[in-house]
């Protein structure tokens, strides 16, 4: 019986976590998993409700289970809920930038964006990251505008920083940068780590036999971080 | 109805007997494996508020990794339990029998994409397994069912067509892959005289579930208490795989954190090295086989081809978790067999796919 009571008490919180996450908690599920995705969160929600009902009405009732065996695995399944309170607060920057740009001794790679549908990405610019990013030859020599986050080192050239988002194709897990170099002069000082809007003169130049997007700041301004940070 | 004319009572699922010592044994490591993480994930948990900066950034990052992850695989393996429990209540053992019985030779090639039919994760295929050995099914069939089920399906093939954004060729090759390993595998145990021994003396006394799903009386019932029944599989099936699911994230979540990709990108120029390393990732991941493909998916621009496939055929087929699940059904030795064969021969096979095949991702 407290078995049972307890496997309730643990569907209902994953229900009532889904919920919220679906509801109230977009923003934050925004940063762990791409909305093309959320439908499937609502078709768990529904399975989970059947559950809880086979529970209480008794039906494919489990029996014969020991406490102490089924327990550790019902609080594991809780550990996901207590994580997100930390995911919550925690943001996709610069040491993950490290970690998930491909480089070696000549320089970065960038990734290829596959052909997705844009959406949901401009907060700030009437321009989009990625846009720029899938069709560079259009942007030629161009005056552009994008909304990213900023990324200061001392393994860049002089006066040259990065200006980064992340591709997401299905979750957090599997986002990897995408990014254009920004060349600016001596007077201005950009902040790392920051979500900025770049204005400036858009142009590639090649390295590595790799073609690199690149602006010409003309201004940085620093914004909020936008509802939907991903690059798409 | 029965003699007063009554009709026969519905029958409720009680879950499988526990009284086996085998399967105490099981459980037993089970629960040590489960209290291990559990320990290990609060401490990690509690450690976040510690005033070091660096590390509560590393837990940041891990966790939204690890929650990510599970969000993402969650609903699929819902939908792996609730087609198991639909199989369990509404598929009869008879026509399975009628199939892939012992002495079918062509048995092996029908299991190996039977999955197609009877779509199920690799968590749920082990206890359907043991039920078709008992009932019948040649135990290399039912073997090479067990390693192409969780693949050779159409949700397996379809949640690998979203993670790599409607690449059919990939699609078609894990398939393929998952196809051809399975019945190779099959054929080979085909050959030994007594493939009985190949299982635990006891299996049938510890598969003998108390259900009664497939009785006669239950096959009466109306379809609305089959489908609560079920769910009742489903359930079960959800509680008992979800914490292997949650410790699988929780491993490959913390393996994405502190692995720089440069490292791999410094490897590419090696691909028989990275078949073997994904491989070998598959195996420590425990992913679910309806989700593997998200996370392969993230390796595409940097590993090649060849070595993605390798971690999305081998995942399903072998893992820590599965090898776990394997004692309720095989010998140790048949454990110990199976895991060599299975990886020889995905390693193999993804040597001559690296050799034989253009860039397919």
């Amino acid at each position: 019986m407290l078995l049972r009571v307890l496997n309730t008490a643990l569907l209902l919180i994953w229900i009532a976590f889904l919920s919220w996450l679906l509801t109230f908690g977009k923003n934050d599920l925004v940063r762990l998993l791409h909305p093309r995705l959320w439908w499937i969160l609502g078709f768990a929600l529904v399975v989970l409700s059947l559950f809880v009902v086979s529970l209480i009405t008794g039906r494919g009732q489990s029996a014969k289970k020991s406490l102490l065996v089924e327990l550790p695995g019902i609080a594991i399944l809780l550990v996901p809920v207590f994580y997100f309170t930390i995911a919550t607060d925690a943001r996709l920057d610069e040491a993950s930038l490290h970690n998930r740009v491909i480089q070696d001794e000549d320089g970065f790679f960038l990734n290829n964006l596959p052909p997705l549908e844009l959406f949901g990405e401009s907060e700030f610019s009437n321009m989009t990251f990625s846009e720029i990013l899938r069709a560079p030859e259009k942007y030629e020599n161009q005056d552009v505008e994008v909304v990213c986050q900023s990324f200061v080192n001392d393994d860049l050239p002089e006066n040259v920083a990065m200006c980064y988002r992340y591709l997401i194709t299905c979750c957090a897990a599997d986002a990897l940068p995408v990014f254009f170099f920004l060349m600016h002069d001596d007077e201005l000082e950009i902040e790392n780590n920051r979500w900025i809007r770049v204005r400036g003169q858009f142009s590639t130049f090649s390295n590595n036999d790799m073609e690199f997007p690149s602006i010409t700041v003309a201004g940085v301004e620093y914004v909020k971080e936008p509802t939907f940070p991903w690059a798409i | 109805m029965n003699n007063n004319g009554s009709p026969p009572p519905l029958p409720i699922y009680t879950g499988p007997d526990q009284n086996s010592d085998i399967e105490v044994l099981s459980s037993s490591l089970a629960v040590t494996i489960t209290i291990f993480f559990l320990v290990f994930s609060v401490l990690f948990f509690i450690l976040g508020n510690s005033q070091n900066e660096n590390f509560v950034r590393f837990l940041g990052l891990f966790s939204i990794n690890f929650v990510s992850i599970v969000l993402e695989a969650v609903p699929f393996m819902l939908i792996g339990t609730l087609i198991g429990g639909a199989i369990e209540v509404f598929v009869p053992v008879a026509i399975l029998d009628r199939f892939l019985g012992r002495g079918r030779r062509h048995g092996i090639f029908v299991a190996g994409g039977l999955g197609l039919l009877f779509p199920t994760c690799e968590c749920a295929i082990v206890p359907i397994v043991r039920r078709l050995i008992i009932k019948g099914v040649s135990i290399p069939a039912a073997i090479c069912f067990m390693l192409s089920g969780p693949i050779v399906n159409v949700i397996v093939a379809w949640s690998t067509a979203v993670a790599y954004t409607y690449n059919w060729n990939m699609v078609l090759l894990r398939v393929a892959c998952g196809y051809l390993v399975a019945v190779l595998i099959g054929l080979v145990l085909g050959c030994l005289k007594r493939p009985e021994k190949l299982i635990l003396e006891n299996v049938a006394e510890l598969s003998v579930r108390t259900c009664g799903c497939h009785g006669e009386q239950f096959q009466k019932t109306p379809v609305w208490s089959k489908l609560l029944h079920a769910l009742g599989h489903a359930r079960d099936d959800f509680l008992q795989v979800g914490k292997y699911l949650v410790i699988g994230a929780f491993i490959a979540a913390f393996i994405r954190t502190v692995t720089p990709m440069a490292s791999f990108a410094r490897l590419s120029d090696s691909p028989e090295i990275l078949i073997f390393i994904m491989m070998g990732m598959a195996v420590l991941m425990n992913l679910c086989s309806e989700a593997d493909a998200f996370i392969a998916a993230s390796f595409r621009w940097l590993l090649p081809g060849s070595a993605q496939l390798g971690f999305l055929v081998l995942g399903p087929m072998l893992d820590l978790k599965l090898m776990v699940m394997y004692l309720s059904v095989f010998r140790k030795r048949t454990i110990v067999l199976l895991s060599f064969l299975t990886f020889s021969v995905v390693y193999i096979l993804m040597l001559i796919v690296e050799t034989v095949l253009p860039p397919f991702v």
